[in-house]
């Protein structure tokens, strides 16, 4: 992971991970750790796991992780973690 | 509704809670888990029996179909399954939607059994567990078939 403290790069994120296909328990997890690492930056994550769609919204719901937005046909979503 | 709960989510009653003869809360959700399709045709027919009448009973339910049962989201799949002494599984099924019901689709079991997205029967998403965890909340009964 490269969470940058210096700003937001020109697509509006300071950290990028690429999930591949993982899914369900094994995402939510990895993600729980990655957004845990850097509070108040932003993830560009993209999964391609079909579940992801449904998933993601819900996770940052129940967790307070604010998913500022998402292109779901292409599985790519920007995360701001909590504090 | 005597007993009710209604609770206000961003200024919207949204979730509508209940508390029954014993005083817990109920969230006015419900569950049905089914694990079984064409193995066992016994079991994926009465889910859905049960979770139609939920339904009926103005619940907000979700099957949500995993293991086995991923393979009922498929269209065309439960068209041959007649249990003696129950409606057909695809009435039973399009029914379950057509009063409200959802179908959660396990993802991690739905990619092991290499099944089709283009192929989903209505009603039905492919969720992972996250989805189902947000909508079980708190005191959501379920059933395991």
């Amino acid at each position: 992971m490269q969470a940058s403290l210096t700003g937001l790069d020109e697509d509006g994120h300071d950290s990028d991970w690429n999930a591949g296909d993982l899914g369900c328990g094994e995402l939510i997890l990895m993600l729980r750790k990655r957004l845990r690492a850097m509070p108040g930056l932003t993830l560009k994550l993209t999964a391609c796991d079909p579940g992801a769609i449904a998933d993601i919204p819900s996770y940052c719901r129940m967790t307070g992780h604010t998913l500022l937005r998402s292109i779901p046909e292409e599985g790519i979503f920007w995360i701001r973690a909590k504090y | 509704v005597p007993g009710s709960i209604v609770v206000l989510q961003q200024g919207k009653p949204s979730i509508h809670h209940y508390v029954n003869t014993t005083g817990a809360i109920m969230s006015g959700k419900f569950v049905v888990s089914l694990t079984r399709a064409g193995d066992d045709t016994d079991r994926a027919t009465v889910a859905f029996v049960v979770a139609n009448a939920a339904v009926a009973s103005d619940k907000e339910v979700v099957v949500f179909l995993n293991v086995e049962g991923t393979r009922l989201s498929q269209a065309g799949y439960a068209d041959t399954i007649h249990e003696p002494g129950f409606a057909p599984l695809k009435d039973l099924i399009a029914g379950f939607v057509e009063a409200g019901g959802k179908i959660f689709v396990c993802s991690p079991c739905f990619k092991k059994r290499s099944l089709d997205e283009t192929m989903l029967i209505a009603g039905a998403t492919i969720v992972g567990g996250a989805a189902l965890v947000e909508f079980m909340g708190e005191h959501c009964p379920s059933l395991s078939y």
